[in-house]
């Protein structure tokens, strides 16, 4: 793993990052952030109402830390390919009136275990809150990836 | 000792949450068996401590087991403190 790419910025090219100015709700920023995965051919248009339907269901659970959700749903939902696409929002979208995220990050997982090493990756990133509060400062898709890449690949050596 | 930890789908952020749980446990210099799973599959599983966000736990029966919710899953200190007295 020295010097290499960590999986989630091999999965994470830079047509899966999106940058937006402002949605009108978490639904449509949910609709926004899987749409790459969707015109690839990598999920289904299912799996996105899957999402939907899920937090509409159980709550913003998907909200794991300030500022960032990682919404998700299950293999069996329309997931084609292991795959993650990220959009990042200048103005928040609330997910709760006290949850709101500046970051969502969609998972789409072919199984229950070839998606971890990309989930351990993405906790290097959202562990340390200065990390998110710049990734929420980048203007451009290829800083996003390249700050994703440093702070995935640091730790990747130990 | 077994810890839960729980999500909606059991796929996503319940994994998380389990990698920041067993970082905590190392940090209290505890030792337990975790492993994460989806709501469904949760209130058939037995275990001494249930553990997720809010809106997932607050799902499980009330005479399961300590019901432990979460608000920040990233949050290791979080995760520590709410874990320390249930130990």
């Amino acid at each position: 793993m020295k010097g290499g790419l960590s999986l989630l910025t091999k999965l994470l090219t830079k047509d899966c990052i999106q940058l937006a100015n402002f949605v009108r709700s978490w639904q449509e920023a949910i609709h926004l952030a899987a749409s790459p995965l969707v015109q690839q051919h990598k999920i289904e248009q299912r799996y996105v109402e899957a999402i939907i339907q899920s937090i509409e269901h159980y709550g913003p659970y998907v909200v794991i830390t300030p500022k960032v959700a990682i919404p998700h749903a299950r293999p069996s939902d329309g997931v084609l390919e292991l795959a993650i696409s990220l959009l990042r929002l200048q103005k928040p979208v609330f997910f709760s009136p006290n949850q709101p995220v500046y970051l969502l990050i969609v998972l789409a997982a072919i199984d229950n275990a070839s998606h971890l090493q990309v989930l351990a990756d993405l906790a290097l990133v959202l562990q340390e809150p200065d990390q998110i509060d710049d990734l929420i400062a980048c203007q451009h898709a290829d800083m996003i990836w390249e700050k994703i890449k440093q702070y995935t690949t640091k730790e990747s050596t130990e | 000792m077994k810890i839960l930890v729980v999500c909606g789908s059991g796929l996503g952020s319940s994994f998380i949450l389990e990698l920041n749980v067993k970082k905590a446990l190392e940090v209290l210099g505890k030792d337990a068996e975790v492993t994460h799973t989806d709501l469904a599959s949760a209130k058939a599983e037995k275990a001494d401590i249930y553990l997720g966000a809010a809106d997932i736990v607050n799902e499980l029966a009330k005479d399961k087991g300590i019901i432990v919710s979460i608000v920040n899953m990233m949050s290791i200190s979080e995760i520590k403190e709410k874990l320390e007295p249930l130990l």
